[in-house]
Formats: structure tokens, C-alpha cells, sequence
């Protein structure tokens, strides 16, 4: 759990240098030659996790005589020094020393630095420079509910792949996914925003969750938001992962290799001179071969199959080439391009319950892809600080199988501009303002080997294949503006609007305001509470509005107005409790009526039918790095529930599920999971060995039972019949639970560090279900279980 | 999956084209659940079950009839009667199916008006019992439908050629187990009828007919299906065979030469294009295993292509493994090939093997 630092204290934000520099190195500029008038430079220091001031930090100069001790209040004030930019270390005891790249300037305002509590000693200072370089947006008000990932040691996490921001997948709020999607609070997973760099990109994790799309090294921070964030976020009614790339100009070349048994990567940071440098990764995977071997092999061990939910695993590969320049000392230039590539094929006979007319030849596939391009400018102004980021690039998914296809694009433009304004005639009060721009076009093609308009007695041997192909272009400029208010210091409220209009020109228009309120109050300064309310509307797809392929031009934005209550509080310097109630009411939700209830033949596809609620709460209690133990317990209770709008018989609802006056009934959600359990931890031994372990446990998904079939005789297959009453979700598969331990050692050999690791997944071997499989009249069901025990073993050499 | 289930009997609804979204589920879903280790192969018949439906002929005129088969296996039934439910219906708006009593109610308040077009979908019933554990032509579940003189009216001259569909129900259930109830919400409404069906002893198909305007040209015939290849001999229907146990045999069908016709395809544009029949070949036996569980000839589209129809139908074999002689298993097991046509029409054969253990 990150600290709330108060934001109208935030005036600098902090600089933090790269993680090879030693922290006692050299100033980043020396004092310009041609010397005007000096400046006192001062500022103040905090707790890094709930933002109290630290009294009798030491900060100085490196090399110099300059030094000041902060006093009761945590400030500090250097003597004059030339205008200039300065790489300042700070020390307190009881924690992390950092090296803090400072501006000295007379318009510039002090800084805030953030101190971590102290780490083990086996923690090189350079990770602990890494720990704390979290960087907000231009004044970025702190998120009521948040959970900023500290990158390094999450590297080291059980199953972690050496990829930190799968740690999110361990947090509160996120439900278990088999195939890596992030289930946020009872959403569905396309409902989560995903921003690299404040952009909206179509997904952060490659196939199956494996790994994040960008290197972990070329982030310096990623922030999870299950809800209630603020305005500067839109048009989704989930949550958001916001991964952000560094901004700091590297001051040393550092460089590595890391391969283990699922991909290969390599990076490189060079620094081209003192403002400017440039980072570069490429990764590429080979799951798809060791998986398909290895189950081979223990298929082999074993003496039968295992009825893994995968046929041939993903293959995917991404690059990202980062450029960061500054210019004086307001000006910074930000340039990263990146793609992602995610594949997946098989090649198999179709399942016993697809009809044999599915004969082309049994081969699947998908993929997604994206690459994109993006370029921020920063000002940080004494009265105006901007950040104005572009971005362009285009977003790709296919889906085949036998002679199904679908082919969907987007080429979208992505303009954002925060700005913060500090003319404010109130003091305890901060403004800012914001949009966030999108402008495109989009394609969907789907082809079929038949004529779905034509009732063919066998649709595949219907002569004339179909193709149609939806396009468009969208523009969706949104506003924002947000007030933040300290009336007095223990408090602050923090209210904002936000107005999205989306705009598909000739065929839809619309327009909704989100108003949302939160408040933080602390008490004690070891105890904050926090409460948020606000309006979350989210734009339907193309697909659902256009009339020509059964789509409802006048359908509306679905929308979530979402609740939450908790309380953090820090027992010491190395732990930390976060509860947080919540509930999230769905409404307008878009659904495609089912045949069940699709009586009424004027009734388009798509309507704004659904309903959806989930409540729950979260705990997490962290434990910071602290006498070589790091770790967290993740709890969420939750229950989320979904209504179509159908109207039913009250005794249609199975026994437990709520009936509303007319009659319809609640049903679970599809990924509903009502414990969701994990601990993760990890120990730091002598000579740079670390072990770790992480345990998990879930509710199993519900599913709809399978009551009868019918053969279609003409199509060769069976129908499945839920159960006529309609019930929905009315069974559950096994809870999931499994155990991932390992081991990591680090060895220094001169100027080469090798870092090597081990780890198991599912350890002892549990066959957890993952869905349900039936036979070909579903006379019969079993099983679709996860991976097997699985060991990854894997080597990072850095020079 | 033993839960008693009542279903009513007119199952097709009208539909939209919604493949776009629930093809990419259900594939995907296909694609991560393909490993089929532990589930019975469709290819097993262990239990009671309706093979095939056939509509003599498979492509009518309005106003004409056909008469509807059944090909039902009931291997553990010991010849035990069997009774049968089955719904003729007539199309609803030109796409076909049986009219649900609530969706009649709101396009027709009135409801002598109602009770007029539900007629249009008719119950009938019986019981048979099977020989040898199987109903097939001639046995017992034989029916005619016939269709209406209005079921083309609306539609233009394309759409008429290329025919609408008319919807057979079929259920058979252990005599005495399924029980009709009429669920009628009151006394003034048609009768609404709905089947209990208890698990593993019963069974519900359905089958449609092509309606489709007298254009002049050929309507789709029934193939014939007239015996198999087994190890390079031919045994026509009915000739017992004789295996050895746990013994691969390739078997290939034998159809009459007219069963893969030429035909012509009306196109959207309302073009033709003559092609030949795609048929295949389900397989299905009480034990043993199949290599695959179906299988088709040489694919030949062009109409002109002389390819002899014995050479074709090599493709067509499918590699059969008899049981292992096993004191729970009988010795007298049965083959049955059903070959469809692609176009509605459906043949059927059945083989009785013995097990010779010597």
C-alpha cells in the first residue's frame, strides 16, 4: 500500500535517478560557471507510505558542504546555492536513503521527498532508489483506493516470472482468471482500462496473463485502481491499471539478459549525455513449445493425459524503445514505441460435441496486436504544470477457426493534456483540469463459409461464404475538472466531473457526465480513512450500435455508480493494513437477449437490459521490506450478481438468488468468486539467496448446469438445454487452490551480476478445474483443469 | 448428469443472426476445452438413442407430405416398447417452427383467433416396440407430414427456390416414463403440452424438410446406403458379420450410384450452380472403437468429373477395432452407418456383428 502524499505539497515532483547509481555519486550538473544570484533551496521530506513528515533527516549535497537537517515539520532549507539541478541524498534512520534529483531555481518550487522504511541490508541502495521513484502526474491527486506497485522486489514474488506487475493479479478486488484477464469487482474484463503511459491500450498482459506487455524495467511505477479513482480516468466501469514508463534520463549504461523457460528477454539503457539517454528491450517467448513438451513429457510420467485447458500455449513477443530528453529545467521530452504481439494456434479435431461438418481442418488461431507510439512534453511551470502526451498506433485482433474468421482494427489517435494551475486564491485549495482525446477508426470483419441469413439444412454446405465488414470512425473528447480541498490539514476532499461525449459520426452520438466525490480524514497519523462515491459511464462498441448487423442505435452508455468505505492503518514501519468496503451498482448494462427469452422478434440484439451489483470487501495487509521478510495476505469476500432484464417466474430463481418485483431473477456473475485468497512472501538469506512462496485460493466459478440436449439430426450435433426455469449459474466448478515456491540467487562476478532463479508453480501437483466439458450429447461432464506442476528456471545476466 | 427435465416439444424459436458474437464464444470455448480424454466417444451407443431421422422425401412442394423414419437404438432396452412424441409444424412467418402459446397471445389478443394458427403445429403419439432393439423404416415410428399451400406466399422468386425449412420434434422415451401435461395457463387458451424427460431414458431429436417452390429441376433424393466393405469383402444389410476380438477392420461403405447427385445451388443473386453432393458417413457401434466417428469420399464438386464412384468412396473407409471378448459385454454387438447428403437427405444401415472368440 502506497502513502497518500498531500498533493498541494507535491510542488516538485520527485526525481529519482536510475538504478545503477551508486548513492554517493557525483551532482548530475555541476553548478553553472557563470554564476547569478544563489538561491536558498529548501523543501521538505515524508514517510513514503502515509506521507508524515520525518524529522532529523539529513540532506546534502554529495562532495560538498551543503547539508540541512530537517526539522519538526520535515523541512529543510540548504544554503544558497547556484540555480541548477542537483542530485541531493537524503538519510534518516529507521530508513532508505535515496539520491534525489533536485532543480535549484528562484521560480521553482520546493520539493517533497518520500523516504521508504527501512529495508534489509541485504537490499542494494540501488533498488531502494528504484522503490521510491513513484512519480505522479502533473499534481496528480492521491486515489482514495489504490495499490501502487514497488517495483523491484515484486520481481522476486513466487510466480511472478520475474514480471512485477503480475503481482497485481495477487491483489484485492481481482478475481482468479485462467487465461490472464484482469476481473475487477464483478466487472467483466473488457469493462478494466489499461493505460501504458496514460494511453488506453488494449490489453497489459500478454495470452494467458504470462507477462505484461512492457518490460518491468523500462516502468517505474504501475498502479491498480479496483474503483472510485478519480476524473483524470474514463469511460470504463472497472477498474484501471495504469503502468508507467520512466521518465528519467539514465546516467550509466546498464544492460541484461534474462532467459528462463517461457521467453527471453533483453534490455539496455544508454545515456546519450547528461539530458538525454535512450532504453531498449525486446522480448520473445517460446511457451507455446515448452508447455506443449512439457506436458508431453509429464503426460509421458504419468501414463495418461491430463485434460489441460490448452491445446498449444500462446506464443508473443513485444518491444519498446524509450527516449527521454530534458530541456532546461521545466522542459522534459518523453518518446516511447512499443508493440505487443500475442499469437495462438492449433492445430486438433474438433471437440466431440462440433458436428462433423466443421471439417476444413480443425485449425484455430488468435491474435492480438498492437503497437503504438507516444510522445510526451512536460512543463513544470511555477504557476502551470503540463503534460501534453500523443499518441497514434494501431490496435489488431483475429480470430479464426476452420472457416470462421473475425478480423477487428483500430487506428486510433490519443491526445491527453493534464494541467494544474497554482494561482489559487485559496490556499487549502488545488484545481485541475484535463482531456483526454480520442479519434479514429475502427473495422470489423468477420467471415463465415456460410450464409447465416439463409436456413440451410447444413450451414456449411451452403455455396456463397459470407463476409461483411463493419467501419467507422469515433471521436470522443472528454473534459475533466477537479478541486481539491484541505480545510484543514487531517482532511481533504477532493470532487470532480467529468464529460464524455463519443461520438460515431452518421450513425450515434452521445454524451454523459460523470460527477464523482471522495474524501480522505486522518485521525491519527497512523490511520486514514477514506470514502468515495461517484458515476463510472463506460461507451458501447461499434458492434452493439450499428442497425445493419443487429445492432441498437439507441442504446446508452452503460454505467456503474460506485461505493466504497475503508479505513488503512500502519502498525509500524513495516506493516500496513488496508480494508475497503465496497459496492458497485451496473446499470444499462448491454446484453444480447438470449433465445430462451427472445420472444418478441422486434427486440434488437443488443439492449441496455442488464443489471449488475457487486459488493465485497478487501483487505490487505502488507508487510514492507523489513529483516529480509517482504510479503502480503490478500482477502476479498465478494459477491456479484448479474440481471438481464428477463422476465421469469419468481420460481425460476434457484434457491439463495434473489427475485426483483417482477419476478426476474439475480444470477451470479460468470466470474463471481466469493473468496479469493492469497499470501505471498519472500525471505532475503546470506550470500543473495531469497526464497519465497505464494499460496492461492478461490471460489470456483459458476456455470449453468446442463440439464438435457436435443439432436440437431440435419446438423449432426447436439443442443445443449439449460434448465428450463431459466436458471442461470446455477452450479459451481471446485475451488482452485495451489502453491508456487522459489528460490532466487544473486552473484556478483566483477562487473557481471547474475541473477538466477527456480520456481514451481502449483507445487503439489492439484488438478484445479478451470470449466466444465461435456460429452457430445452432454450426457456427461468433466473437468477442464489448469496447469500442472510446472517448474520455471531462469538466468538475468547484467553488465 | 441424471436430472429429470421437462422440455416443451416445439423447440426452434425465431433467430438472428447473432453468430458473429456466440460463434466466437462457443469456438474459443472449443478451443481451450478440446481434450476429450475421459468422455464417452459419440461413436459408443450405450444407451437409448435416435441415430437418424429420415423425411421420405427430404424436399417437398407446399402442399405436399413426406413420410418421416426413425432410426432409434436402444441397446439396453432388451426390446422393451418404447413410446414416441412428435410435432409436425409448419413455418411461422417463413422461417420455420412452432409457435409458443405466450408469443401467440401477443400477436393475437383474441384468442379463437390464436387457437387457429396453433393448430398449425400438430402432437401426435404412440408406442412401438422395437425389434432387436431398434426402430427403424417400416418399424413402427412412421409418419406423414404434410405441408401447407401458403408456405412459400411473401417470399420473392430467389428466396422460394432456395426453400424454407419445416420442423419435425421427435421423442421417445421408455413406455410409460414420459408423461404430457398440458400447461395451459387457462381454460380459454390452446393447450400448450410440455414432456417430462427423466435422464438415460429418453431421448429428443429434431429434423427439418425443405419446402421449396417447383422450379423444374430435381428435388433432392434420400441417398442409398446398401452395404459395407469389411476387409475387402462385401456385406450387404443384414448379412451377419463375424469378427475376431480386439481385431482393427477397415470398413467402407457401399451407396447406389445415384446416392451423391448433382444438383443445382440457386445463389442469392438467383443464379445456379450445379455441384455434386458433399455427403458423409457417421459411425456408430455398441463396442469397439472407431478411428474416427465420421467420415466422407473423395470431395468433387464439378459435375462432370468422371472419377468412378467406387474410387471416390475409398476415402470414405474408417478403421474399426472390435471388442475385446469380455464376460460383461455380449458377443452380439451392432454396427449402424448413417450418411447424410448435406441437403436433408439421410440413409441408414445395420450391421450385427458376432465376436467369434476362437
Amino acid at each position: 500500500m502506497r502513502a497518500r502524499f498531500p498533493l498541494f505539497l507535491l510542488c516538485l515532483l520527485t526525481m529519482l535517478s536510475s538504478g545503477n547509481v551508486p548513492l554517493q555519486a557525483q551532482p548530475a550538473a555541476s553548478p553553472p560557471t557563470t554564476v547569478p544570484d544563489r538561491v536558498a533551496a529548501s523543501g521538505k521530506v515524508v514517510h513514503a507510505l502515509n506521507g508524515t513528515p520525518i524529522v532529523g533527516a539529513e540532506v546534502r549535497v554529495p562532495n560538498t558542504s551543503f547539508r540541512a537537517i530537517t526539522d519538526k515539520k520535515g523541512h529543510f532549507r540548504l544554503p544558497p546555492l547556484p540555480p541548477g539541478r542537483y542530485d541531493v541524498s537524503v538519510e534518516a534512520g529507521g530508513f532508505n536513503s535515496v539520491l534525489v534529483r533536485i532543480s535549484i531555481a528562484s521560480t521553482a518550487r520546493p520539493p517533497t521527498i518520500a523516504l521508504s522504511p527501512h529495508q534489509s541490508s541485504n537490499v542494494k541502495s540501488t533498488d531502494v532508489v528504484e522503490v521510491a521513484s513513484a512519480r505522479r502526474e502533473v499534481d496528480e491527486p492521491p486515489q482514495v483506493v489504490e495499490r501502487v506497485l514497488t517495483l523491484p522486489e515484486l520481481q522476486k514474488v513466487p510466480g511472478s516470472f520475474n514480471d512485477a506487475v503480475r503481482a497485481v493479479q495477487n491483489l484485492p478486488g481481482i478475481a482468479r482468471s485462467p487465461i490472464g484477464f484482469l476481473i475487477v469487482r464483478g466487472t467483466e474484463p473488457q469493462d478494466t482500462g489499461y493505460y501504458i503511459d496514460g494511453i488506453r491500450v488494449p490489453q497489459i498482459f500478454h495470452f494467458l496473463g504470462l507477462h505484461t506487455v512492457v518490460n518491468t524495467d523500462m516502468l517505474e511505477q504501475v498502479t491498480f485502481l479496483p474503483g472510485n479513482y478519480g476524473v483524470r480516468y474514463g469511460r470504463t466501469i472497472g477498474g484501471v491499471v495504469d503502468a508507467r514508463t520512466t521518465e528519467d534520463v539514465p546516467t550509466a549504461r546498464q544492460s541484461y539478459v534474462g532467459v528462463d523457460l517461457l521467453n527471453s528477454v533483453a534490455f539496455t539503457k544508454v545515456p546519450i549525455n547528461e539530458d538525454q539517454g535512450l532504453l531498449l528491450s525486446i522480448r520473445r517467448s517460446y511457451a507455446d513449445f515448452v508447455l506443449d513438451k512439457g506436458l508431453e513429457i509429464a503426460e509421458g510420467i504419468r501414463g495418461e493425459p491430463f485434460n489441460v485447458g490448452f491445446i498449444q500455449a500462446p506464443q508473443y513477443w513485444d518491444y519498446q524503445i524509450l527516449y527521454n530528453r530534458t530541456f532546461g529545467d521545466r522542459h522534459t521530452l518523453h518518446a516511447l514505441l512499443f508493440g505487443s504481439h500475442d499469437s495462438v494456434r492449433a492445430v486438433t479435431e474438433p471437440p466431440a460435441s462440433v458436428q462433423p461438418a466443421f471439417r476444413a481442418d480443425g485449425e484455430a488461431g488468435t491474435s492480438f496486436s498492437f503497437d503504438k507510439g507516444v510522445v510526451r512534453h512536460r512543463y513544470n511551470g511555477p504557476i502551470l504544470q503540463s503534460a501534453l502526451t500523443l499518441s497514434f498506433g494501431p490496435d489488431i485482433n483475429t480470430f479464426s477457426f476452420g472457416g470462421f474468421s473475425v478480423a477487428a482494427a483500430n487506428y486510433g489517435f490519443f491526445m491527453r493534456e493534464d494541467l494544474s494551475l497554482n494561482f489559487n486564491p485559496l490556499p487549502q485549495l488545488g484545481l485541475r483540469a484535463g482531456m483526454d482525446g480520442l479519434f479514429g477508426g475502427y473495422s470489423f470483419k468477420f467471415s463465415l463459409p456460410f450464409d447465416p441469413r439463409v436456413e440451410s439444412l447444413d450451414p456449411l454446405l451452403d455455396p456463397e461464404p459470407y463476409s461483411r465488414t463493419i467501419e467507422g470512425s469515433y471521436f470522443a473528447p472528454a473534459l475533466y475538472l477537479e478541486a481539491e480541498y484541505h480545510p484543514f490539514p487531517q482532511f481533504t476532499l477532493i470532487s470532480g466531473i467529468r464529460v464524455d461525449p463519443f461520438v460515431f459520426p452518421g450513425l450515434y452520438s452521445t454524451l454523459w457526465i460523470d460527477p464523482r466525490l471522495s474524501m480522505t480524514f486522518r485521525p491519527l497519523p497512523t490511520t486514514l480513512i477514506k470514502a468515495s462515491v461517484g458515476k463510472f459511464g463506460e461507451n458501447p462498441l461499434p458492434l452493439a450500435i450499428d442497425p445493419e448487423y443487429g445492432g441498437n442505435p439507441d442504446i446508452a452508455p452503460q454505467y456503474a455508480i460506485q461505493y466504497s468505505l475503508g479505513v488503512e492503518h500502519i502498525f509500524n514501519e513495516f506493516l500496513t493494513l488496508d480494508v475497503t468496503g465496497f459496492y458497485s451498482d451496473q446499470r444499462d448494462l448491454v446484453v444480447i437477449p438470449t433465445d430462451e427469452t427472445d420472444r418478441d422478434s422486434s427486440r434488437p440484439d443488443f439492449t441496455n437490459d442488464g443489471l449488475g451489483r457487486s459488493k465485497g470487501i478487501e483487505i490487505l495487509l502488507r508487510h514492507n521490506p523489513h529483516n529480509n521478510l517482504f510479503g502480503w495476505l490478500s482477502y476479498t469476500l465478494m459477491k456479484a450478481e448479474r440481471l438481464d432484464g428477463v422476465p421469469a417466474p419468481e420460481s425460476a430463481c434457484s434457491p439463495g438468488i434473489a427475485s426483483t418485483s417482477e419476478g426476474a431473477c439475480w444470477y451470479p456473475f460468470d466470474f463471481d468468486q466469493t473468496h479469493i485468497f492469497t499470501a505471498v512472501g519472500s525471505y532475503e538469506l546470506p550470500h543473495g539467496w531469497t526464497v519465497g512462496g505464494r499460496f492461492r485460493y478461490s471460489t470456483g466459478v459458476p456455470y449453468t448446469r446442463v440439464s438435457n440436449a436435443y439432436y440437431d439430426v440435419d446438423r449432426n450435433y447436439y443442443v445443449a438445454l439449460p434448465s428450463l426455469n431459466g436458471a442461470r449459474n446455477d452450479a459451481r466448478i471446485p475451488a482452485f487452490h495451489d502453491l508456487t515456491l522459489r528460490i532466487d540467487k544473486v552473484t556478483q562476478l566483477k562487473r557481471v551480476k547474475l541473477n538466477g532463479y527456480v520456481e514451481v508453480i502449483n507445487v503439489y501437483n492439484r488438478a484445479n478445474p478451470e470449466s466444465v466439458d461435456y460429452n457430445f450429447d452432454y450426457t456427461e461432464e468433466i473437468y477442464v483443469t489448469g496447469l500442472p506442476i510446472f517448474p520455471n528456471i531462469g538466468l538475468k545476466v547484467e553488465f | 448428469m441424471n436430472v429429470n427435465h421437462s422440455v416443451h416439444i416445439s423447440l426452434q424459436r425465431r433467430r438472428r443472426p447473432r453468430f458473429y458474437v456466440a460463434g466466437i464464444l462457443v469456438s474459443l470455448m472449443a478451443l481451450l476445452s478440446a481434450c476429450q480424454a475421459e468422455l464417452t466417444p459419440r461413436t459408443t451407443v450405450d444407451s437409448l438413442r435416435i441415430l437418424a431421422i429420415q423425411a421420405e422425401p427430404p424436399e417437398i412442394s407446399p402442399g405436399d407430405g413426406s413420410i418421416i423414419s426413425a432410426l432409434i437404438a436402444d441397446p439396453l432396452g432388451q426390446d422393451r416398447p418404447l413410446d414416441w412424441f412428435m410435432t409436425l409444424c409448419t413455418p411461422d412467418e417463413v422461417r420455420g417452427g412452432c409457435l409458443e402459446y405466450n408469443e401467440l397471445l401477443e400477436e393475437y389478443p383474441d384468442p379463437d383467433e390464436a387457437e387457429v394458427e396453433y393448430a398449425r403445429c400438430c402432437v401426435r403419439g404412440g408406442t412401438v416396440t422395437p425389434v432387436g432393439g431398434v426402430v427403424e423404416v417400416g418399424g413402427g415410428i412412421t409418419n406423414r407430414l404434410t405441408t401447407a399451400e401458403s408456405m412459400l406466399e411473401g417470399l420473392d422468386e430467389t428466396s422460394a427456390r432456395q426453400g424454407v425449412n419445416a420442423q419435425i420434434t421427435l421423442i421417445v422415451c421408455v413406455s410409460g416414463v414420459c408423461v404430457p401435461e398440458e400447461t395451459s395457463p387457462d381454460d380459454s387458451a390452446p393447450t400448450d403440452v410440455a414432456i417430462e424427460l427423466p435422464a438415460d431414458q429418453s431421448s429428443l431429436a429434431i429434423k427439418r424438410i425443405r419446402v421449396a417452390s417447383p422450379d423444374g429441376s430435381p428435388r433432392n433424393a434420400n441417398p442409398t446406403l446398401e452395404g459395407l466393405i469389411v476387409a475387402g469383402e462385401t456385406f450387404a444389410e443384414g448379412t451377419p458379420l463375424a469378427v475376431s476380438p480386439n481385431t482393427p477392420y477397415t470398413l467402407q461403405p457401399v451407396v447406389s450410384a445415384d446416392s451423391i447427385e448433382c444438383y443445382a445451388s440457386v445463389k442469392s443473386d438467383g443464379s445456379e450452380e450445379y455441384t455434386f453432393e458433399s455427403p458423409y458417413f457417421s459411425w456408430y457401434a455398441t463396442g469397439g472403437e472407431f478411428d474416427e466417428y465420421f467420415s466422407e469420399p473423395d470431395y468433387i464438386t464439378n459435375c462432370s468429373d468422371e472419377t468412378p464412384l467406387e474410387e471416390r468412396m475409398q476415402e470414405a473407409a474408417n478403421l474399426w477395432t472390435s471388442p475385446a471378448l469380455d464376460p460383461n459385454l455380449a458377443v452380439e454387438q451392432r454396427l449402424y452407418l448413417v450418411m447424410w447428403d448435406r441437403r436433408g437427405g439421410i440413409s441408414w444401415l445395420l450391421m450385427d456383428v458376432g465376436i467369434d472368440g476362437e
